[in-house]
């Protein structure tokens, strides 16, 4: 079982949950000030120097001074250590109400969302209602009835923000319920509750932590804002709330005096929502899943244009897509790139269908999209040419490429459905690129579309154009996917997979609708695809690509029937329909591509290679030949063609 | 030999969505379905999406309930478990998903993952020898040690089925559903999973369920294939039979379908496919005069209106006769050795292969 051959590597140096937090820095530094709070908190009487309540009337009125660090207030108590003595009452409030709502909101949220049926519709109604309430108009009632305390406040308080996790671990779980690693186990037997706390819960930490930071926040406020309206903390408490309502009356007289509990009440709710998107962040292991970089933004280089020096001259029609010496990089982790789509050179003549073929990881849908000069960020195009009917496109700004997208290049994608708008009627989205670029009137935009519609096969063209995409199966919404490409009478067309998300019957009609279309429209087409059939089926040339490079490219026939690459050779072998006769082992290709950082100069497929030589590592493989072209050291020596079998 | 896995007239019914429009009762996602497992064998079960072929396995691994007809295992009806089941059949039951990535807890090591139906299953006296078997399952399935402390996110796709496999396999089941397997593999890695299947079902005689909606690719694997379409059983048979001469028009329209690797074939395949096309056309279109004029995408099964009655397949059949409207016809034997559920079906003019080189 090939797997394991091409893997020698260690497991990577995983950083632990810490060395993940403490890499992001200001996170990690404000995590370090909420925690120096909560000591800070805990041996409040131990560092406080004077006695928060004492009062020492003599000195009342101080600003920072040595004796009194952030003064006195207007009976004379130190400022410092009743905001020491206040640190503890919010975090203790904190506390309180935090630990409510969730002992309450986890449970009833999760609960609702994995049992769902009448318990759900249940929780999340009553959930609904209660969410309506205003946190404080809540306190307000509870400490009207059970009289000014913090405690009843910080009780209320988490009953109203319970809320918060019933609505979030309602909705959590219910998306996390029906994938599949929560189904395979159930398969296994794990009980519910054992599928809810060891599966699901681990998957959502993350959420439940953002969320709880913001309350967290809410509540020091809120508490703050209550004890100033003088419903929480009484009025002996050194709370920061009640500091603040003393300061008010005498801030005249001591401007210094709102500072100390103000501060402190900013910098600690700005500290707990920081730390906790550091932590939130760091509890996800995988790398690059949603978590915030952040990383500079670095200039980019400019992109060269640069052509093949030694081109073959062209014979037949003017082309209407030329690639050549095509480069795609993204950023590596060491700081330089890592090239993804290396020297690849493309032509199709009018009306000629080009073929680019390979598995995944080989490069060929990201040369399409480069085509387009719609790489992915972060990556880019390193260099290369790419002409469309003669006109370059490399170094084009945006603006111009968005020009030439639609109108003089149609583009149809691998899923109909998040190709089209669904919020907009197909009419109107088979209308969009003919009154862009066309500058069409309404009408003029109207009668053609629905010629187009009819065209691609929808039936009822007129009576379907107000319908939204979701009315459309698949194979129907690829035709109007398909219309919207050729609105513009295209010269190309790239289609990237643009089967492979339907039926195979269904995707019988598309390929022979495609077929159909060039004829009529005389376009050429680049089909990118994994599926060596659909490359027989309706390509006139194909490039078989691998690990960024095209290996082997010709005639469609020829290369499919006299493979000279030994990968073509394999994929042809493990292709399902050239089967092996039951009872026998299927042909496959141990190993796997390997990834864009392990690529060297040498072949690139030598670790999987059945007929590698000493030769194959070193470096410097070229494609040898023009418009049949291979790479491989031993092109002439090997004898491929046997191990096709047809079926 | 008894059957390992027994449906019989098996029916699925999901509740039906509350719309605007209202709707009438839920429409079968399976509907009277029979079929047999014995132990240690592979049944092939192919159908386009919405068929409900990947119903039939979640009914079987009690993901859904089913309505009519039963799930017998091993001699028992697993309707009679009640509504937990009981952990002797989770042991014997298994299933192999089609994401390999989402069918693996992200946030657990392989280790984690592999160690959990251990402990559920195996009750091995020491965390010792818990350990082992990790190493052996990842043996078995042609992974190795060091990939212990990795994560599912950390592995290629067929890296991650292997996973999925080995986790299946470590309750010693006895029967394994997998429910396209291989649809999200690149082909070459299609082939190494497929083998290890097979591998693994010499060396441990299990039975799988393997459904897929590639008949290429259930072909090879499987003792016995059955097509599905619009949740009905139209064709079983040997899956060699099935594939060299399909009975059902519509076996023989997915065949058609399928492109193959070679373009002087495949040219000569399109040509057939366009010419049954034309066919159906011209018979839908005649039909259509007089019986419903509604029947707007003859070719798009999602948009295809539910017969009420008669064969689902009438709406796209080239061979629509005015009973196929009304009766749905029962399964019969043929020549091969299989069943077919069609009314044109006379052993006189029994399947013309497309391609029968």
């Amino acid at each position: 079982m090939g797997d394991t051959v091409s893997e020698t590597r260690q497991a990577p140096r995983r950083p632990g949950f810490l060395a993940r937090l403490v890499r992001q820095k200001v996170p990690f530094v404000a995590l370090l000030f909420v925690l120096m709070m909560v000591l800070v908190a805990i041996f409040a009487p131990l560092i406080s120097p004077y006695d928060p309540n004492a009062q020492d009337l003599a000195n009342a009125f101080q600003g920072p001074n040595g004796e009194h660090w952030l003064g006195t207030d207007q009976v004379g108590r130190d400022n410092l250590s009743r905001v020491i003595a206040g640190t503890r009452l919010s975090m203790v409030a904190m506390l309180q109400a935090i630990s409510i709502s969730i002992v309450i909101g986890v449970p009833l949220g999760m609960s609702a969302g994995y049992i769902g049926g009448r318990w759900e519709r249940f929780i999340s109604r009553a959930n609904d209602v209660a969410f309506a309430l205003p946190a404080i108009l809540v306190v307000f009632g509870i400490v009207a009835v059970t009289g000014v305390s913090l405690s009843h406040a910080m009780i209320g308080l988490g009953l109203v923000f319970s809320t918060r996790y019933i609505a979030l671990g309602r909705a959590m779980v219910k998306a996390a319920r029906h994938e599949p690693y929560v189904e395979a186990a159930q398969v296994l037997g794990v009980r519910s509750w054992g599928v809810i706390a060891r599966h699901i819960t681990p998957n959502i930490l993350r959420p439940l932590v953002v969320q709880t930071t913001v309350l967290l926040g809410a509540i020091i406020l809120i508490e703050a804002e209550l004890s100033y309206l003088g419903l929480a903390a009484s009025a002996s408490d050194p709370s920061w709330g009640r500091m603040l309502h003393d300061s008010q009356a005498y801030f005249a007289r001591q401007p210094f005096l709102p500072f100390p509990a103000g501060l402190a009440i900013t910098l600690l709710v700005i500290a707990v929502n920081l730390a906790g998107d550091g932590v939130a962040d760091a509890i996800i292991k995988r790398p690059d899943s949603g978590a915030v970089t952040t990383g500079k933004r670095r200039k980019r280089p400019p992109v060269l244009v640069s052509e093949r020096a030694d081109r073959p001259v062209a014979d037949g029609p003017a082309p209407v897509l030329e690639v050549e010496d095509l480069v795609v990089a993204f950023p590596a982790a060491d700081g330089g790139e890592t090239v993804v789509v290396d020297g690849v050179d493309l032509r199709v003549a009018p009306g000629e269908t080009l073929g680019l073929a390979g598995e995944s990881g080989s490069g060929k849908s990201l040369t399409a999209w480069a085509v387009m000069g719609l790489v992915p960020e972060p990556g880019r195009i390193v260099r290369g040419s790419v002409k469309v009917a003669g006109q370059q496109l490399i170094g084009r700004s945006d603006r111009e490429l968005s020009d030439i997208r639609g109108r003089d290049v149609g583009m149809v994608f691998q899923d109909p459905a998040t190709a089209l708008d669904p919020a907009m009627t197909v009419g109107r989205q088979v209308m969009e690129p003919l009154r862009r670029h066309l500058g069409m009137t309404r009408a003029q935009a109207k009668a053609r579309a629905q010629d187009l519609l009819g065209l691609v096969g929808v039936p009822d063209p007129a009576g379907r154009m107000g319908d939204y995409p979701h009315q459309f199966s698949g194979g129907m919404a690829q035709r109007v996917v398909i219309a919207r490409a050729l609105a513009c009478n295209p010269k190309l067309l790239l289609a990237d997979e643009p089967t492979t998300a339907l039926d195979v019957t269904v995707q019988a009609q598309v390929l022979d609708l495609l077929i159909d279309l060039q004829d009529e429209f005389g376009m050429g087409i680049v089909l990118v695809t994994h599926d060596l059939g659909v490359v027989a089926d309706m390509c006139d040339t194909v490039s078989v690509m691998y690990a960024g490079q095209i290996v082997e490219r010709g005639d469609c026939a020829d290369v499919l029937k006299h493979p000279e690459h030994p990968y073509t050779a394999a994929l042809l072998a493990s292709s399902p329909v050239n089967d092996a006769p039951t009872g026998q082992r299927l042909a496959t290709i141990p190993g796997r591509v390997p990834p864009p950082w392990e690529w060297s100069s040498a072949c690139r497929f030598q670790e999987r290679c059945s007929h590698a030589v000493d030769r194959c590592g070193t470096g410097g493989i070229a494609l040898v030949g023009d418009s049949r072209a291979v790479r491989c050291v031993r092109t002439g020596e090997l004898d491929l063609a046997e191990k096709v079998r047809t079926p | 030999m008894t059957a390992l896995l027994d449906l019989q007239d098996l029916s699925v019914r999901y509740a039906a969505r509350r719309s605007l429009l209202g709707g009438g009762a839920p429409r079968p996602a399976v509907d009277g379905v029979s079929l047999r497992i014995e132990p240690g064998r592979t049944f092939g079960l192919v159908g386009e999406s919405g068929s409900g072929k990947s119903t039939i396995g979640r009914a079987i691994l009690r993901l859904v309930d089913t309505s009519e007809g039963a799930i017998v295992f091993d001699g028992q009806d697993i309707a009679d478990f009640g509504r937990r089941s009981p952990l002797s059949y989770r042991r014997a039951v298994q299933v192999v998903f089609q994401n390999p990535t989402t069918a693996l807890n992200a946030s657990w090591s392989i280790e984690d993952i592999l160690l959990e139906p251990i402990r559920m299953h195996r009750k091995l006296p020491s965390s010792a020898e818990e350990s082992r078997l990790v190493d052996q399952l990842l043996d078995q399935v042609g992974m190795s040690g060091y990939h212990r402390k990795r994560y599912p996110w950390e592995l290629s796709g067929g890296q991650c089925q292997r996973i999925a496999i080995a986790r299946a396999l470590a309750s010693q089941p006895r029967l394994i559903v997998c429910d396209e397997p291989v649809s999200a593999l690149d082909v070459s890695t299609q082939s190494q999973v497929i083998n290890l299947l097979e591998d693994l079902q010499e060396e441990l005689g299990v039975a799988y369920l393997f459904i897929a909606h590639d008949l290429a690719v259930v072909r090879h694997i499987s003792d016995e294939v059955g097509v599905m379409y619009s949740g009905r059983l139209l064709e079983t048979g040997p899956a060699e039979e099935v594939y060299t001469a399909p009975a059902h028009p519509y076996t023989r329209m997915l065949l058609a379908a399928i492109p193959i690797p070679d373009p002087d074939a495949q040219r000569e395949r399109r040509r057939l496919r366009r010419e049954l096309r034309t066919a159906q056309k011209t018979v839908q279109n005649a039909a259509q005069q007089d019986v419903r004029p509604d029947a707007q995408e003859p070719a798009a099964p999602a948009a295809d209106p539910r017969a009420e009655a008669g064969c689902p397949f009438q709406s796209r059949c080239p061979l629509v006769m005015p009973v196929c409207r009304t009766v749905m016809p029962p399964m019969r034997p043929t020549a091969g050795g299989g069943h077919v559920a069609c009314h044109a079906h006379e052993p006189m003019t029994n399947g013309v292969p497309l391609d029968d080189r």
